[in-house]
């Protein structure tokens, strides 16, 4: 009897990050169409997903700054193969973790009170918008992270290597980079 | 039954969005919100640092 077997289902999420890693990956341009072909991709903000599922490869965007990151990101690992941090907020924080030198509540003062004009005051608690966390944390701090692809954002090249390299399973050309 | 259901995640969006829509014992819609649930406070992390470094800060806005 015949078995097929099954292409390796990849997904994307991004956490606390500006989407521009997902941009570079879009950037693999008419590589998309091999890849495509390569893999199915199962979950993405790119795609209407609403239950995170089970997947061979996920790349994880952005950095864990709010409770609803943290928690997203512990079901990913979960339902994951192998997991890689992709972009430099992933990796080390970046852009996102600015804010850890200043501090909640100074952050959320200057934007919600010092610096509106039209509604003066911070969200309410409403049960639905996320409660920043009190220091923005790269992935690694929060899960086991299989790969790292840094970059602000990571080279199309760079991206489309490490996909590729997984999905023939040869060992990706990260040398063993690790950032934690 | 008044109810609250709740849109989680909003997707094929640049960015993080939950809607909530609020719905009355009439089963009619009531109100509905939608609430951007990401924040990163650029309007601070950029205070002391050399001006030259902004348009690179601020691109990672978005």
């Amino acid at each position: 009897m015949d078995s097929v077997k099954r292409k390796p289902r990849l997904a994307t999420v991004w956490l606390g990050g500006c989407s521009g890693c997902h941009m570079s990956f879009v950037d693999l341009d008419e590589r998309l169409a091999e890849l495509a072909s390569r893999a199915d991709l199962l979950a993405s903000p790119l795609t209407d997903y609403k239950d995170f599922p089970e997947v061979d490869i996920t790349l994880v965007e952005g950095a864990v700054a709010n409770s609803d990151h943290l928690e997203h990101i512990r079901l990913v690992r979960s339902r994951t193969k192998t997991l890689i941090s992709f972009g430099d907020c992933a990796v080390t924080g970046n852009v996102t973790a600015m804010r850890n030198s200043f501090g909640v509540t100074d952050v959320l003062n200057r934007c919600y009170l010092e610096n509106s004009a039209v509604v003066v005051g911070l969200p309410a608690g409403n049960q639905v918008v996320p409660a920043l966390l009190d220091r923005v944390r790269p992935v690694h701090e929060v899960v086991e992270v299989d790969y790292f692809l840094q970059g602000c954002p990571p080279p199309a090249d760079a991206i489309y290597d490490l996909i590729m390299d997984l999905l023939h399973e040869r060992e990706p050309r990260t040398d063993g980079r690790r950032f934690g | 039954m008044s109810e609250r259901i709740v849109i989680h995640p909003v997707t094929r969006i640049e960015g993080h969005a939950k809607i909530s829509i609020f719905v009355d014992d009439a089963g009619e819609i009531d109100s509905a919100q939608f609430h951007v649930t990401e924040f990163r406070g650029f309007e601070k992390i950029c205070e002391g640092r050399p001006f030259h470094e902004m348009p690179g800060l601020m691109s990672r806005i978005s």
